[in-house]
């Protein structure tokens, strides 16, 4: 929790978030709770998730959403991208696409996208799940 | 071939950003295969395939929008990616049509249209982070317009507008606020007058 060796000033978000830290955003609060907060999900729960079939993936996907936030949803998928195989990011592939109507291109609303737009989030998770099934 | 999944990749907005991330995730691959450094986080795609991307990806994206389309112009079916598709996309997909011959029978037919296609082609801003809108046409736009559809659209510009004298910039090119369809009428005729005259040292060799 407290590795002098590698006090999280030394490490990125996606390695605070990988080795669940306490300085991590996504688990600083669960150090304080005896139980996963109410709004997130475990992160059992969530490798689970990844592992599931296409059409139940999509059945509790509007619901992940609903309770994460489509921009938690779609980092929390980043963050494990790169211990999917093939089959779970070709599934992933197809869970970001039919959910991509619900993508906002940016904060405000208007045409243009933004840098940090849902879409541009999904899009550079989608290089990463090519990435899964390039290597296979 | 994974790359063309890029294309269709969900709604046109995300496959559309995918292709742009994907293009501009190639340029420091190869960067780096040239100079002998290959590292593995780059191996999304081998080589090769990055090699072919660079028109690929553009000609896959442009296929689906003019699937899409059917029998409308991409600036009214994809205003928000029309200009980057006939100016940039079309150039890159290697597309042996040329980008006039699909533009003008669509402009001929509506000529007021003209005035669409001009707004798509100007410069987004914003002014202190606030609401985005399309700025006046600038030299730069103007130039890719030239290049891309040639003097036509200068011609159907000049129809729309007739003949008086375009003698000054109209408004003012970092104005807040977006310029009426007349103004930016008025601005392509102006540039694109600006661009054709000789400059002075032409002038002085001519004499």
């Amino acid at each position: 929790m407290f590795d002098p060796g590698s006090g999280p000033h030394r490490l990125t978000t996606k390695e605070l978030t990988s080795h669940q830290h306490i300085a991590a955003s996504t688990h600083f609060g669960r150090y304080f709770a005896y139980t996963v907060l109410a709004g997130d999900v475990s992160d059992q729960d969530f490798a689970a998730y990844t592992s599931m079939p296409y059409a139940e993936q999509l059945r509790v996907t509007k619901g992940l959403i609903g309770q994460l936030g489509m921009n938690t949803f779609l980092q929390k998928i980043s963050l494990r991208s790169a211990g999917l195989d093939s089959e779970q990011a070709a599934s992933l592939w197809q869970v970001v696409s039919t959910i991509s109507p619900d993508l906002s291109l940016e904060a405000s609303g208007g045409v243009f996208i933004q840098p940090n737009s849902e879409v541009t989030q999904a899009s550079l998770l989608m290089l990463q799940l090519l990435g899964c099934l390039a290597k296979s | 071939m994974l790359l063309l999944q890029v294309s269709e990749g969900g709604t046109f907005a995300l496959a559309a950003e995918l292709t742009k991330r994907g293009l501009a995730h190639r340029e420091p691959v190869l960067k780096r295969s040239q100079n002998g450094d290959t590292d593995e986080a780059d191996a999304l795609f081998s080589l090769l395939e990055w090699e072919e991307s660079g028109h690929l990806l553009p000609h896959a994206l442009l296929q689906r929008a003019l699937r899409e389309a059917g029998n409308q112009p991409l600036y009214i079916t994809h205003p928000e990616g029309a200009c980057k598709l006939m100016h940039r996309y079309w150039r890159l997909s290697r597309t042996e049509r040329p980008l006039a011959d699909y533009v003008f029978p669509f402009l001929e037919a509506n000529p007021h249209e003209v005035h669409v296609l001009l707004e798509l082609c100007s410069p987004n801003a914003s002014v202190n982070g606030g609401p985005r809108y399309r700025a006046g046409l600038e030299e730069s736009t103007v130039e890719m317009l030239a290049t891309s559809l040639g003097p036509k659209l200068y011609e159907m510009a000049r129809q729309l507008h007739g003949p008086e004298p375009v003698d000054h910039y109209p408004g003012d090119p970092h104005d807040s606020t977006p310029p009426t369809p007349e103004d930016r009428l008025r601005q392509f005729i102006y540039l694109y007058e600006q661009r054709n005259k000789p400059s002075i040292s032409e002038e002085v060799i001519e004499e």
